[in-house]
C-alpha cells in the first residue's frame, strides 16, 4: 500500500495514467534482480530505485577500479578498491531509503544462479560477458522469470525483453560463447541509454502497461543516432526454451 | 530475384564496404541461403559464407544472422531455400561493458 510519502515522491509518474497509484503499488511490491552493477547495472539500479521498485537484489563479485568510472556511475573516486555491491548499496540507500537493497558479492555460475535469483519478479541484464548471460538466460527461462537483456560495444547497443514461454530467449540468438575482448571501447553515455531502455521495459512489465520489446531487438547506433528494431522468432529446437510457445 | 541484405552495425557495414547505406537489394540466382552467402563478398573479396561459418556446425558465435525474422544459428539453417523478397539481417552480438 502506498504511503503519503510514496504519493508525493512518485507523484510525477503516478500522474501517468497507465501507471497510476495501482501501477506504483505494483512497483513497490516488486523484486528485481540486477545482475552486474557496472556500466549497465549502475544506471539500471539507479533508475529502478528512483522509480520505487520495492526490493532490489544487486549481484556482482568485482571491486571498483579507476577505469570503471567513466560509465559506472554508482561508483565514485573514493570507492576504488571497494566491492561494487557495497558501493552500490550505499548510494542506492541514499537515493531512496524506502527501497530494500540486498547486495550479493557473488559470481553467478550454473551452480548458484537459481538460488541467487529465486523469488525475483524480473532479472535485468547488467552483465559484461556472454557466458554468464547464457547461464542467467537459461535459469530465468527454467524458473519462468522475465529477463531484460542489454548489451553494448563502443557506440552500439541492444535491448530485448525475454518473457519465458512467450518470446524467444537469448539462446535463440546465441548458443555458443563468442570470443570476447578483454577490454572493449565504451563511451559512458551509451550504457546509460541502453540501461534506461531496459528499466523502461522493466517498469512497463511490472506496472502492467505498454508494449514490450518482446520478440524484438532494439539496436542503437550512437554514432549516427539510429534506433532500429528487428523482430525475431524462437529458434527451431532452441536447447533452452525449446523454440516453443506456451 | 532480389534478396534484401541489411545491417545497422557499423563494424558490419565496414566489412561489407558500405559507407552510409544500411541495406542493399542484391540480384541473385542462388537457390539456398548458403548459396547466397557464397555469392556475396565483403570488401576484401571474402564471401559471407567464409566469414560467418567456421569449421564447426554453427555460424561464428559473435554474430547474429536473421533470415525473415528468424535467427539462424546452425549450418543446416543455411540450406533453407530462398525466394524473391527474402530479407537477411547481419548484426554483431554485443556483450556488456567488459572489465576494466
Amino acid at each position: 500500500m502506498l504511503t503519503e510519502y510514496d504519493l508525493l515522491r512518485y507523484r510525477r509518474q503516478i500522474y501517468y495514467p497507465y501507471l497510476g497509484e495501482e501501477g506504483q503499488d505494483k512497483l513497490k511490491r516488486s523484486h528485481v534482480v540486477v545482475a552486474g552493477v557496472g556500466g549497465l547495472g549502475s544506471p539500471n539500479a539507479i533508475y529502478l530505485a528512483a522509480a520505487g521498485i520495492g526490493r532490489l537484489t544487486i549481484i556482482d563479485y568485482d571491486v571498483v577500479s579507476l577505469s570503471n568510472l567513466n560509465r559506472q556511475i554508482l561508483h565514485y573516486d573514493q570507492d576504488v578498491g571497494r566491492e561494487k555491491v557495497v558501493s552500490a548499496c550505499e548510494k542506492l540507500g541514499r537515493l531512496n531509503p524506502t527501497v530494500t537493497v540486498l547486495p550479493l558479492n557473488e559470481r553467478i555460475d550454473e551452480a548458484n544462479a537459481a538460488t541467487l535469483i529465486d523469488g525475483a519478479d524480473l532479472v535485468i541484464d547488467g552483465l559484461d560477458n556472454f557466458e554468464t548471460r547464457l547461464i542467467v538466460n537459461k535459469t530465468c527461462v527454467d524458473m519462468g522469470i522475465p529477463f531484460i537483456h542489454g548489451g553494448i560495444h563502443s557506440l552500439m547497443g541492444e535491448v530485448t525483453t525475454i518473457i519465458p514461454g512467450k518470446t524467444p530467449c537469448y539462446a535463440c540468438l546465441c548458443q555458443e560463447i563468442p570470443e570476447q575482448e578483454e577490454e572493449i571501447p565504451v563511451l559512458g553515455p551509451l550504457p546509460g541509454v541502453i540501461a534506461c531502455v531496459q528499466v523502461m521495459e522493466a517498469i512497463k512489465y511490472l506496472g502492467g502497461f505498454g508494449t514490450l520489446l518482446a520478440g524484438r531487438m532494439l539496436f542503437i547506433d550512437g554514432s549516427d543516432m539510429t534506433f532500429s528494431t528487428i523482430s525475431f522468432d524462437k529458434a527451431k529446437n532452441c536447447p533452452v526454451c525449446g523454440g516453443k510457445s506456451e | 530475384m532480389k534478396i534484401k541484405l541489411q545491417t545497422m552495425d557499423p563494424q558490419m557495414k565496414r566489412v561489407l564496404g558500405w559507407d552510409r547505406k544500411t541495406e542493399d537489394e542484391i540480384e541473385t540466382e542462388a537457390r539456398t541461403l548458403a548459396d547466397f552467402f557464397r555469392q556475396v563478398k565483403d570488401k576484401d573479396g571474402r564471401t559471407l559464407y567464409d566469414r560467418f561459418m567456421d569449421d564447426s556446425d554453427v555460424i561464428i558465435a559473435n554474430s547474429y544472422v536473421f533470415f525473415n525474422c528468424m535467427a539462424f544459428l546452425k549450418r543446416e539453417d543455411f540450406e533453407r531455400t530462398i525466394k524473391d523478397g527474402d530479407k537477411v539481417i547481419l548484426m554483431r552480438a554485443l556483450a556488456g561493458c567488459g572489465a576494466g
